[in-house]
């Protein structure tokens, strides 16, 4: 069939190059589709369902909320696990499907779900779905802050509720109708409220409950339509308005006559504009401020988004009123700008050091160029595949691919052909008729591509044990392993029919083999050395096997790292302050240390998040604030050669000196996927699941003191619950009873005094701002004068609240944490200089012995070992399997299990230079070294492969084998030579590029630089040398 | 060298995936404890050399107090001519010593150690003549905080010195009129009113004439004279009318009224005649004093009892009905120790103040007497001279504990 095909290119070779043109379109048509990010998107399936529930605390949110919600969603299709948190005003159930589950079926079965559930929860509580976002979504982020002397139309100050209901209000509509933007997510100042403060001494006075203040304004303020009548032919519409509109309306609503004089809201309450009682703030360089998030939905084009939202935010500030200042703070573009930089710089200079090569070695510009074409060829095929399957452009996706490699198929038929080609011709002393010309391509190519073909699928296979990863890894390697089989894939494809048939239309003319004078010398060079090899053979063999022992021992002295991290060129920074700090203590520790940091010069801007945003898809408590410090150009620095290590060991240090935070540095894109995957991130982790949070956590405690006992157990740690103040107050029935009045008056006059109680809402055009009743701050902040809070009594008069209820602070749980349906504390620890599998062993033994687990509580082992194992047992058994499957194919092509073995050798022989070359640089092993040397065992196995079979059939041909093996080395000198030079050159841009996202391609690089030298040198003496031993038994044969 | 080969790739590819145990958890090795640098002894203590000499030292809590336990050996055998003491210096310059003494296998310091265990020690060892010395710091609750970040953020200490508290509760009352000072003004014998000389809301004096009524039985006219001064509330008189029983004025006098105090049964108790009372009305402040105690008359649920207080209306700015607010000053007493309360938090369960020394920051536990709403009495845990830290203290607090804080998603 390949016969078939090669003939059918060459015969039709000018429909091969027409159709090419047309997938050339295609290709350009799909790369304006191609979603480009800097990294994978390593999120799960995942649905956030939030309710916000003001006033609640963790224990009610999570008793009358989430435990409904999460009932509800028992038994859904494809669901892995579900977790929670409930919080003060906030429920957050976390689903999580299954990979692959297709997340609109997945939000639309929690949608339902919700629906059903609705009568269950509390009056006004409304569960909602989170944006539709992954970890890559926070693509935006934007200040907002007035100018100082920015005067507000009625001359005050712009202050946090100005602004805030300018974000609200103004910037967010415009910027969420932008395409491909999930959400926009305000955070910092206050939102607006009209509040009605009465004083409780005067309500006394006129005899005034709070319930019939929030009765009189319920009843106050609301516009009716009544119908239409006709009058003279004409339609009449009516309407009764009776909406409030300002704070003079509210004021004079009457609450009740008294000896026929009116009692109105102002006789006993004073009205003003209030502050929410919020969760979440935001600061910029010390200030208060308010940040907007924006969010982009899931599988849209970062970098396009990011670029809208900007230009729109542009057009947003002529909306401004004067002296609004918006910023944008981050902007995802320049990251990836400078990735997808990084990426092209190295693809092109690889590219254009591949043809130089190729032009070089070939002595023939026109073959040097049809080689060339596949490259751009090859990767708009390649481009397309990835918008068919949905894999975007990133920096692992494309960091893989190397042109040399891509090109070895091509380079070996044109290398080839051209050698027959200007043989035939200095034979014939003239050019070649089109008949014999095409037959001479034909028969060229047919010569080496089986085994060319059987390379490149040799290659690919290897890829496969990546697609066995799962979970993170595979996420971050699986769109990488795609790619390249996608570009390998293409490039077998090209071979096959373009190259042949380019080969046929424009090689027409002379052909000039002018061998080049590199491989004229090296060749003069080859065969000295490879005759002294041959007779040395048995020195050379051990050399070659200490090489491979010696880096077998180098390989384990080299450090490890999962993966190198992308450096996103920013910092993130979370300062974290014990649980229980306020908001506004939060807010005041955070503007310290923003004083702290201005000294740094290395910052451009800097803002923080504290708490939770207006969608709480990061549901943080108060104590908790994420920084962004957004760095300068690094030309900009004081220092440039500043390492980014040293500048965050200078930040922590001087941090550290502010007092009350400590802190954790990590970078914007890894912070959010840290913060959705949210996982157990210890090595192990033993959940200990139950009921009763004092129960679970004494438990907790007993793990916690029989995992430190075990040798190599470090930062043992328990899940923080406690720590959240709490007051208390409880009413005394017995009293309640004495004075006939019942827990909920208490209640509601707590809630509402000190909560506040939304009595409706006040219009000024679209916007809207809730109306509510609470008592005035001198009164809600001081707990001595809540004692004495006048309750009124059914039969007139009052009592104070202390003497119908107990006031009490005790500690309480800040957060109740729930997995699978159940009460949750998490006891992790990591190990150190031990295996983890013996250690997580032990763990269970001795918590089995030693911890009495009462009924009703059970315990679940995870972490990351649970990964490292699958990964390690998965792999285990995929590389030696993929191993099998290519020496079985090579068995089947050579038909001996010998040769099959003679080419394999160049594995570990290839694997010894990329040892070398990480050991030379300093650099761990990690997945992206590891995918190097999946890559270098392909192209071994290649370069082996074309050297054993031309060596065979002159062996064949000739019956002599030594004079077969230096001959037919001789003439794959120049071909392992181009391959071997090209698959490295290709990789010499990406070893040494510094650009941001380089030092997750460095590692691959390098390897595969360092393995295809030494597999170059060993493939060229070692495998001849072994060929000619183990077969000097049949040299008679 | 074949059999190599397919074993160093499964090797390669398995051996770097335990990089993802090490690579993902980086973050979380800088929160070491401080405790982490000493060295253990056999008994759990910790353990000091010096040439040949070994000391091994071990503080164990019972019920608050703390002994100190220590083995010596020198070149591995335990020594018994010694002479063993610790001086412990806690932060403000607090000196105690400890003694030792042998007690069977080991050493027993004599001297209990009172909580905080937070101190610098210093351990001398008298042994064969010749002085070792070693000094370490056992620091528990301490933060450091340099003059200038303290500054920045706003830390101020104060001296620890005595004072008054007043401990007050809070009552409302109405302000009613004086039963002295409403006069319901009656004729005195039936006739017709002649004349009537004031109106509504006129200001009388003593003695001046409000009406004059003719009597029926002697037929002579007399008049009705206002018997204090003050103002006509109601009048119910017209010249031609004929009066019986029925009152003609209400002459009311509000330049002194009564707040009429509810106590409630919780506050009643600490409540007596004669304690100082602010008033509140408004912006306005009043001070007065109890003058009596009675029990409410109402037939309410409440079993209340009515202090009232007598308050100068001279310049008429307050109105019978109003409601006031009242402070009740139930007790005021001279302390020898007061702290203000914005020093206080809760840590562990139990209140504490920071004492503040140099660049040093401590908690030190209180126990607290009474207290009013600026200070508290303190009983036990702070000296008159302590600094402590009043303004920020949450600050010192969160900056002890900040090692306990973190984040989990």
């Amino acid at each position: 069939m390949i016969d078939a095909i090669v003939r059918f290119s060459i015969e039709r070779r000018l429909l091969v190059l027409t159709l090419v043109l047309g997938l050339i379109g295609l290709g350009i048509w799909s790369y304006q589709r191609l979603p480009i990010d800097a990294v994978p998107d390593i999120t799960n399936v995942q649905v956030q369902i939030n309710t916000e529930a003001p006033g609640y605390s963790p224990l009610e949110a999570e008793q009358r909320v989430t435990f409904p919600v999460e009932t509800a969603l028992y038994g859904l299709p494809r669901l892995d696990y579900t977790r929670s948190i409930s919080r003060y005003g906030l429920s957050q159930v976390t689903v999580v499907f299954k990979e692959g589950t297709d997340i609109y079926f997945a939000r639309n079965l929690v949608n339902e779900r919700l629906s059903a559930i609705k009568g269950a929860l509390p009056d006004g509580l409304e569960p909602a779905m989170g944006p539709m976002a992954t970890g890559l979504g926070e693509i935006f982020l934007y200040s907002v802050e007035a100018e100082p002397g920015a005067r507000q139309p009625d001359g005050g100050k712009y202050d946090a509720i100005a602004l805030r209901e300018i974000q609200d209000w103004i910037i967010k509509p415009q910027l969420a109708q932008v395409p491909g933007v999930a959400e926009v997510n305000g955070i910092g100042g206050y939102d607006k409220q009209y509040h009605v403060m009465p004083s409780p001494k005067r309500l006394l006075q006129f005899g005034i409950t709070l319930e019939q203040l929030s009765t009189a304004l319920r009843n106050n303020n609301s516009n009716r339509g009544a119908g239409y009548i006709e009058r003279n032919g004409e339609q009449l519409l009516v309407r009764t308005p009776g909406q409030l509109k300002t704070i003079h309306d509210i004021e004079n609503v009457v609450i009740t006559v008294q000896d026929s004089a009116p009692i109105r809201v102002k006789d006993v309450a004073t009205v003003a504009i209030g502050k929410e009682l919020r969760t979440g703030a935001s600061t910029r360089d010390g200030r208060e401020t308010i940040l907007g998030t924006v969010m982009m939905l899931m599988g849209e084009n970062a970098n396009q988004v990011a670029r809208d939202v900007a230009e729109r935010l542009e057009a947003v500030k002529s909306s401004l009123p004067d002296g609004i200042k918006v910023e944008a703070v981050y902007d995802r573009t320049t990251l990836v700008e400078k990735t997808i930089a990084t990426v092209r710089t190295n693809l092109l200079e690889g590219a254009l050091l591949v043809i130089a090569v190729l032009f070089l070695l070939l002595g023939n510009l026109r073959a040097a160029l049809i080689t060339a074409a596949v490259i751009p060829l090859s990767m708009l095929a390649t481009i397309s595949g990835m918008v068919k399957i949905g894999v975007s452009a990133n920096l692992m996706s494309l960091g893989a691919l190397d042109f040399g490699l891509i090109v070895d198929g091509a380079v070996i038929i044109v290398e080839n052909c051209t050698r027959r080609l200007s043989l035939a011709q200095s034979r014939h002393r003239a050019v070649l008729p089109l008949r014999e010309r095409l037959q001479l391509v034909y028969e060229a190519t047919t010569e080496v591509i089986r085994p060319s073909l059987f390379g490149v699928a040799i290659i690919t296979i290897v890829y496969i044990p990546i697609f066995s990863l799962t979970g993170v890894e595979g996420k971050m390697f699986h769109p990488m392993a795609a790619t390249v089989i996608m570009a390998l894939l293409a490039a077998m494809l090209f071979s096959l029919t373009l190259v042949p048939a380019a080969v046929a239309v424009f090689m027409g003319g002379k052909v000039s083999e002018k061998e080049s004078p590199i491989i004229r010398s090296a060749k003069s060079l080859y065969r000295p050395v490879l005759e002294q090899a041959l007779a040395l053979r048995h020195i050379l063999i051990a050399i070659a096997l200490l090489l491979v022992l010696f880096c077998g021992w180098l390989m384990t002295t080299l450090g490890s790292e999962f993966i190198p991290q992308l450096d996103e060129g920013d910092i993130a920074m979370h300062a974290l302050r014990i649980p229980g700090t306020g908001i506004e203590q939060s807010v005041d520790m955070q503007k310290m240390l923003d004083e702290r940091l201005k000294d740094f010069e290395e910052i451009d801007k800097m803002v923080s998040r504290i708490g939770t945003p207006e969608v709480a898809n990061d549901p943080m408590p108060p104590n908790v604030s994420d920084n962004f410090l957004i760095l300068k150009p690094r030309e900009q620095w004081p220092a440039p050669s500043k390492s980014k290590e040293e500048l965050i060991r200078e930040l922590s240090a001087a941090v550290t000196e502010v007092p009350g935070n400590n802190f954790e540095f990590t970078q914007p894109i890894e912070m959010r996927f840290n913060e959705l995957i949210s996982g157990v991130r210890a090595d192990l982790g033993i959940k200990v699941l139950g009921d009763d949070l004092d129960t679970l956590l004494k438990t907790a405690n007993a793990i916690m003191a029989e995992v430190q006992a075990i040798p190599g157990a470090a930062d043992v740690r328990v899940e923080q619950v406690t720590g959240q103040p709490m007051l208390s107050i409880v009413p005394d029935r017995g009293a309640l009873g004495r004075y006939g009045i019942t827990v909920d008056d208490v209640q509601h006059l707590v809630a509402t005094g000190i909560g506040g109680e939304q009595v409706g809402l006040i219009y000024e055009g679209d916007r809207r701002f809730k109306l509510m009743v609470r008592l005035p701050e001198s009164l809600r902040q001081d707990v001595d004068r809540l004692r004495t809070l006048p309750v009124s009594l059914p039969t007139g008069g009052y009592i104070p609240l202390n003497e119908v209820a107990r006031l009490e602070i005790k500690p309480a749980p800040a957060q109740i944490s729930r997995e699978n349906g159940k009460r949750r504390v998490v006891v992790t620890a990591n190990v150190r200089d031990r295996d983890l599998g013996g250690f997580v062993e032990a763990a269970q033994q001795r918590i089995n012995q030693r911890v009495d687990l009462p009924s009703g509580y059970w315990l679940d082992f995870g972490g990351t070992f649970e990964q490292l194992e699958s990964a390690s047992q998965r792999l285990m058994l995929v590389v030696p399997v993929t191993l099998a499957i290519i020496i079985g194919l090579l068995i089947m092509a050579f038909g001996s299990v010998k040769d099959s073995l003679i080419i394999f050798t160049g594995v570990p022989l290839a694997l010894t230079g990329g040892v070398l070359a990480l050991w030379l640089r300093g650099m761990p092993l990690s997945i992206s070294a590891g995918v190097g040397f999946i890559a270098l065992s392909g192209v071994a196995v290649l370069n082996g492969l074309l050297m054993v079979a031309f060596i065979r059939d002159l062996w064949h041909q000739s019956g002599d084998l030594r004079h077969a093996v230096i001959e037919g080395a001789l003439i794959r000198l120049r071909p392992v030579l181009m391959t071997a030079l090209v698959a490295s050159l290709g990789f010499v841009p990406m070893a040494l590029n510094t650009g941001t996202g380089a030092e997750v391609q460095r590692p691959l690089a390098t390897v595969v630089i360092g393995g295809i030298l030494s597999s170059t040198l060993l493939t060229l003496l070692v495998l001849p040398v072994l060929y000619h031993w183990l077969h000097r038994g049949h040299e008679k044969a | 060298m074949r059999m190599l080969a397919p074993l160093s790739l499964t090797c390669l590819l398995t051996l770097s995936l335990p990089a993802l145990a090490g690579g993902s958890h980086g973050h979380e090795e800088d929160q070491h404890s401080p405790h982490e640098e000493t060295i253990t002894g056999p008994h759990g203590g910790l353990l000091l050399e010096e040439d040949e000499i070994t000391v091994e030292i071990l503080k164990s809590e019972q019920g608050g107090l703390a002994t100190m336990q220590a083995w010596v050996t020198r070149a591995g055998k335990a020594v018994n001519e010694l002479a063993l003491s610790a001086t412990l210096t806690r932060l403000g310059g607090d000196q105690e010593t400890v003694r030792f003494r042998h007690e069977g296998s080991h050493w027993l310091g004599q001297q209990k150690i009172r909580p905080p265990h937070s101190f610098d020690i210093s351990l001398e060892l008298m042994l064969g003549g010749q002085r070792h010395e070693w000094q370490w710091e056992s620091y528990e609750g301490r933060a450091e905080i340099s003059e200038a970040a303290a500054k920045k953020a706003g830390i101020v200490s104060q001296e620890a010195s005595g004072g008054a508290i007043d401990t007050e509760i809070q009552a409302y009352g109405r302000l009613t009129i004086p039963p002295e000072r409403r006069a319901t003004l009656h004729a005195r014998f039936p006739g017709l009113v002649t004349s009537v000389k004031t109106s509504l809301g006129d200001a009388v004096t003593k003695g001046d004439v409000l009406a004059v009524v003719e009597s029926n039985d002697s037929l002579r006219a007399y008049s009705l004279r206002a018997p204090f001064d003050g103002v006509i509330q109601q009048r119910h008189a017209n010249a031609g009318e004929v009066t019986g029983q029925e009152a003609l004025f209400t002459l009311i006098n509000t330049d002194t009224l009564w707040a009429e105090l509810t106590l409630f049964p919780q506050q009643r108790g600490a409540v007596q005649a004669g304690q100082p009372v602010t008033l509140q009305s408004g912006e306005r402040q009043f001070e007065s004093r109890i003058t009596s105690l009675t029990p409410s008359s109402r037939d309410a649920p409440v079993a209340t009892v009515i202090a009232r207080v007598a308050v100068d209306n001279g310049d008429d700015s307050l109105v019978p009905g109003d409601l006031v607010d009242a402070r009740i000053v139930i007790a005021s007493e001279q302390v020898p120790l007061r702290v203000d309360n914005r020093a206080l938090q809760e840590m562990n369960g139990s209140t504490v103040v920071f004492l503040h020394a140099g660049n040093a920051y401590e908690s030190r536990t209180v126990t607290l007497g009474r207290r009013d709403n600026r200070f508290s009495e303190v009983l036990d845990g702070l000296k008159p001279g302590d600094h402590y830290v009043v303004e920020n203290s949450y600050l010192i607090k969160a900056d002890i504990l900040k090692a306990g804080a973190a984040h989990h998603h």
